[in-house]
């Protein structure tokens, strides 16, 4: 076949492709629990993502207390399992059921054949609100905490990255922390914020709209909201980094260039790096961030530093000559950021980004797990419209880019050798 | 056309406890280029674009020791980015590619004067003057690149793209909407005939920096142990010297032999059916000139290590959390014994396999526990890792006891029948998961064909797997899993290794022996390397002995 008859077929064969798109389904359960599903037959899989929202409030009170609070559970009977029955019933189905503590919240994340949806989600349910949490593991289960938030087997790049985290739910509590937490505090945190009315399930793959609706009414409809046990008292403890500062307005000047790092992290090994971590603005609309997430990282202004988006951070590395200072590593990685928010973007790097990510969108079809987190991030409300995309101006883009680099929010740290500055 | 047809969903279907699966086949559509490039189709109609994997047989481990990091290299500076200037083939005065000529001339100056002023510091130095001129170039040649914050031809199309480098190959994974078919096609193959390599110079420097800064660590170190004097057992750390030796023409060099068209083969995973694709690659990946059929082309040959090489001790101290690992000398993916032994590395792993219930949970010796198959690659005799961290209150003696107790029971006691029916389901979800991921699909392929030698083993060989009885995985863990195979590395915790007394004396020492001995500073620093890594698997007291013996050949103002 000639080459310009085959691109004649690809190119024909789109229109008809891109009505394969799958279109997502929602419903409720009187329990308030909204569940969405992108039914998918193509194979004999289904995919489940449960995302319970956070309340700031809980995590303010014990720092710490989510990411102790989802281990506990993990180690913990649920429904009328024993925690190793439960194990065993998910390996012999060869269900991988995954939890995670991310900035929007708690989730869970299920795969399964789809035979075994019904085993699959219901332990789901049981391990979501049927867990019944135990004192005995707590001791081991805070030591393993205060282990894995301190990354004691981690490179000291990834410590670094830690101490600069700016999410309150991802910062890593202090031992003081995780030790003033007790077996009261994990079940009112339960009940509190493993409420079906925070939660939404996404389900994809191979089951059907009725057929969800039984399964999920049947697995989750008897999750009701618990009854709140007093709030903990808050914990009065030492802060374990420099605390984040408070997001300053957009005009903020920026601030005089740091004498020495506020976070250092020593590597054995000669090496100087400065790292700035930027979370992106709360009130940013999800257009600018798509947007500004596809323009940032490959700005030339940025050489030879490097940037990347890490959730919904920003991240900023710098490897610079060991025998260098560090403040002026640091100073030297703030400057380029701030000389690309003083520049901003032009209308034609606007173009350009609009027409990229509206051409990204046909990757989605290659990523089953993408289709998942794009249907959570439209039910949560975070989603990206298409037609917002195309109307966001210049202006509003450079509004947001000076926010997101606000030197304010910028947290900056330093990975030096074991000797020097 | 020659269809095949994958059987893999009713082989799977097969089970006597599995109900049937979805009846539907995959197709793998298979082409071989006039120049040797292989062109694997995979198509699917559901979506709306195309996930193609480039996978060039060699990798690290055909790297001659000059050129160790040569793969790393490519990874990052011929497929880390798509940028336009990489693909103007424009030659000749005042072209990127005279200016990139001479950053190589000035950069290797740099690196002579710098030699030169640590052996003799106190001469005059040229490195200032030569650093100024370099700082100039370096200014030239960033003014030929794009200013464009899209300037990725890729990621301007919404597209995205990843290169690995492994021991096995190299693998490029690039996803782009299913419109840009034909020019990912043209870039692709005019990346490959310019070989621009325009960043060269910063993907050597960050690549060297983040080697120095590593450190030793754990998984390295089991390697050089278990298999030494191989390139599966070389740690890139310890050739920093030659990697910083290696210039621009040094890597194009290498490119042109390691990613000829007969070490290539082009998996594509998307909404493309052969007869729309086969077009576009004929022209293009087709055109790039076949690999002179010469002794320089063929495959290396390399050293074999005999797998009863002996039982192997190795203790460090890495700073951090206390760790073991033990390492197995397994045979090659193509072995009859592999897929035994990959057998018993499920019915070992993951959360509810025997490590994770009997060491960590049940016994309560062991944190953690994880498992590596075919490590540093599957192609050549490798590895099998076994990674466990200590509770608290248990000694790094006591969890190797419990670890060797279960492998003598994977050995010796019958594997129960519900055991061994749960790893049979979790290698059925995870094929089906691999169907139903591209990326997934194209790396599974890709691999098996660099390891296995041909793409179709990824599907035989769960069907395989499937045919095997409990008694072939015991047999093979018998042969395979015992103490003359065996590599253990104790990572205490304490002092970092740079802060051991004995170990920076016995460097001390060794390179106080071979500045009398060897001129050339790369090949100096890399045999003391290796010596100390020799030296770390000796007791205590044997290095301490070994010690005296080197100081006693110094000069006695040297000791």
């Amino acid at each position: 076949m000639r080459p310009l008859a085959a691109l004649a077929a690809i190119l024909l064969s789109l229109p008809g492709q891109a009505q394969t798109s799958i279109r997502p389904q929602t419903f409720s359960l009187p329990n308030g629990m909204r569940v969405v599903l992108l039914e998918d037959h193509e194979r004999p899989l289904v995919r489940a993502r449960l995302n319970v929202l956070l309340s700031r409030d809980l995590e303010a009170a014990h720092p710490g207390l989510a990411a102790l609070a989802l281990r506990v559970l993990g180690h913990s009977d649920a429904g009328a399992f024993s925690v190793d029955e439960f194990e065993q019933l998910l390996a012999g189905a060869g269900i991988e059921l995954v939890p995670a503590l991310q900035t929007d919240g708690l989730s869970w994340s299920l795969l399964a054949r789809s035979r075994d949806q019904d085993l699959a989600l219901g332990l789901l349910a049981d391990r979501a609100f049927r867990s019944v949490a135990t004192s005995l593991t707590l001791e081991t289960d805070r030591l393993a905490t205060w282990r894995e938030t301190e990354r004691l087997e981690a490179s000291p790049r990834a410590k670094l990255r830690l101490l600069l985290e700016p999410d309150w739910t991802l910062q890593a509590p202090t031992l003081e922390h995780l030790s003033a937490i007790n077996h009261p505090d994990l079940l009112a945190f339960y009940a509190g914020a493993l409420r079906p009315d925070r939660a939404v399930l996404i389900l994809q793959g191979d089951l059907g709209l009725e057929q969800a609706k039984r399964l999920v009414l049947l697995s989750f409809g008897t999750w009701t909201v618990q009854a709140q046990p007093p709030v903990p008292a808050p914990v009065q403890a030492t802060p374990q980094t420099a605390a984040a500062p408070a997001p300053a307005a957009a005009s903020a000047p920026a601030p005089a260039a740091p004498q020495a790092p506020r976070i250092l992290v020593r590597n054995p090994r000669p090496a100087l790096m400065a790292m700035a971590v930027a979370a992106q603005p709360e009130d940013l609309d999800p257009e600018s961030a798509a947007l500004l997430a596809l323009l940032l990282p490959g700005d030339p202004a940025l050489a030879p530093a490097q940037l990347r988006l890490e959730g919904l951070d920003l991240v900023g590395e710098l490897e610079s000559d060991p025998s260098g200072s560090a403040a002026s590593a640091e100073t030297s990685m703030l400057e380029r950021l701030q000389a690309i928010r003083q520049r901003g973007f032009t209308e034609t790097d606007l173009r350009r980004a609009q027409a990229a990510w509206s051409e990204s969108r046909a990757l989605i079809t290659l990523h089953p797990e993408a289709q998942v987190a794009e249907a959570l991030a439209d039910a949560r409300g975070r989603s990206v419209s298409p037609a917002r995309v195309n109307a966001l101006t210049v202006e509003a883009l450079n509004q947001g880019l000076r926010r997101w680099l606000d030197p304010a929010r910028i947290r900056t740290g330093v990975l030096a050798g074991p000797v020097g500055p | 056309m020659r269809r095949l047809v994958l059987p893999l969903l009713a082989v799977l279907g097969l089970s006597a406890q599995a109900p049937l699966l979805d009846s539907r086949t995959e197709d793998v559509q298979e082409r071989r280029l006039a120049n040797g490039v292989r062109l694997l189709v995979v198509e699917r109609r559901a979506v709306t674009a195309f996930h193609a994997a480039l996978v060039f047989r060699g990798g690290r481990a055909e790297e001659p020791p000059p050129l160790a990091g040569a793969t790393d290299l490519l990874a990052r500076a011929l497929y880390g980015a798509t940028w336009p200037e990489d693909l103007e083939p424009a030659k000749g005065n005042g072209s990127l590619d005279a200016l990139l000529k001479e950053e190589e001339g000035l950069l290797e100056a740099l690196r002579l004067e710098q030699l030169r002023q640590r052996k003799a510091p106190e001469a005059a130095s040229q490195a200032q003057a030569l650093g100024a001129s370099l700082w100039t170039l370096h200014q030239a040649v960033r003014a030929r690149y794009s200013t464009s914050p899209l300037a990725d031809l890729y990621v301007a199309r919404g597209g995205r793209q990843t290169a690995t480098a492994g021991a096995d190959a190299l693998l490029v994974q690039v996803e782009l909407p299913a419109s840009d078919f034909e020019f990912w096609c043209r870039t692709e193959a005019q990346r490959l005939t310019v070989l621009q390599l325009s960043r060269f110079s910063e993907a050597r420097a960050a690549l060297a920096a983040e080697l120095r800064s590593r450190g030793p660590q754990g998984l390295p170190m089991i390697q050089g142990a278990a298999l030494p004097g191989h390139p599966y057992g070389r740690d890139l750390a310890d050739h920093l010297p030659a990697l910083e030796a290696m210039r621009r023409s040094d890597l194009q060099a290498w490119a042109r032999r390691a990613c000829r068209p007969d070490q290539l083969t082009v998996v594509l995973v998307g909404s493309l059916s052969m007869d729309s694709a086969l077009p576009f690659v004929e022209r293009t990946f087709g055109a790039l000139p076949a690999g002179a059929a010469s002794a320089s082309t063929e495959d290396p040959l390399l050293p074999e290590i005999p797998a009863d090489l002996g039982d192997r001790r190795i203790q460090a101290s890495l700073g951090g959390t206390p760790a073991l690992l033990v390492g197995w000398r397994i045979p090659a993916r193509p072995h009859r014994d592999h897929l035994a032994l990959r057998m018993a590395a499920r019915l070992l792993e993951g959360p509810s396999g025997r490590l994770a219930q009997r060491l960590v949970r049940q016994k309560a010796v062991a944190q953690s526990a994880e498992m590596w198959m075919d490590v540093p690659g599957g192609r050549l005799p490798g590895l099998l890792v076994v990674r466990a961290v200590p509770s608290e209150g248990h000694s790094l003696a006591e969890l190797e006891g419990a670890l060797h107790t279960e492998i003598l029971r994977l050995q010796q006691e019958p594997i129960p029948t519900d055991e061994w029916q749960r790893a049979l389901t979790q290698i059925d979800v995870e094929q089906l998961r691999i169907q139903d991921e591209p990326g997934a699909l194209a790396s599974t392929l890709a691999r098996a064909w660099v390891e296995a030698g041909d793409w179709r083993q990824a599907e035989q060989e769960v069907q395989r797997l499937r045919n095997l009885g409990p008694e072939m995985v015991q047999l093979a863990t018998r042969t395979w899993l015992n103490p003359s195979h065996r590599t253990t590395l104790w990572l205490q915790s304490g002092t970092d290794e740079s802060q051991d007394p004995l170990e920076a004396e016995t460097a001390r020492v060794l390179k106080a022996l071979a500045a009398t001995r060897i001129e050339d500073l790369a090949q100096r620093e890399h045999l003391v390397s290796e010596g100390l890594r020799q030296l770390r698997m000796l007791s205590l007291d044997e290095r301490r002995r070994t010690l005296k013996l080197l100081e006693a050949q110094l000069a006695p103002e040297k000791r």
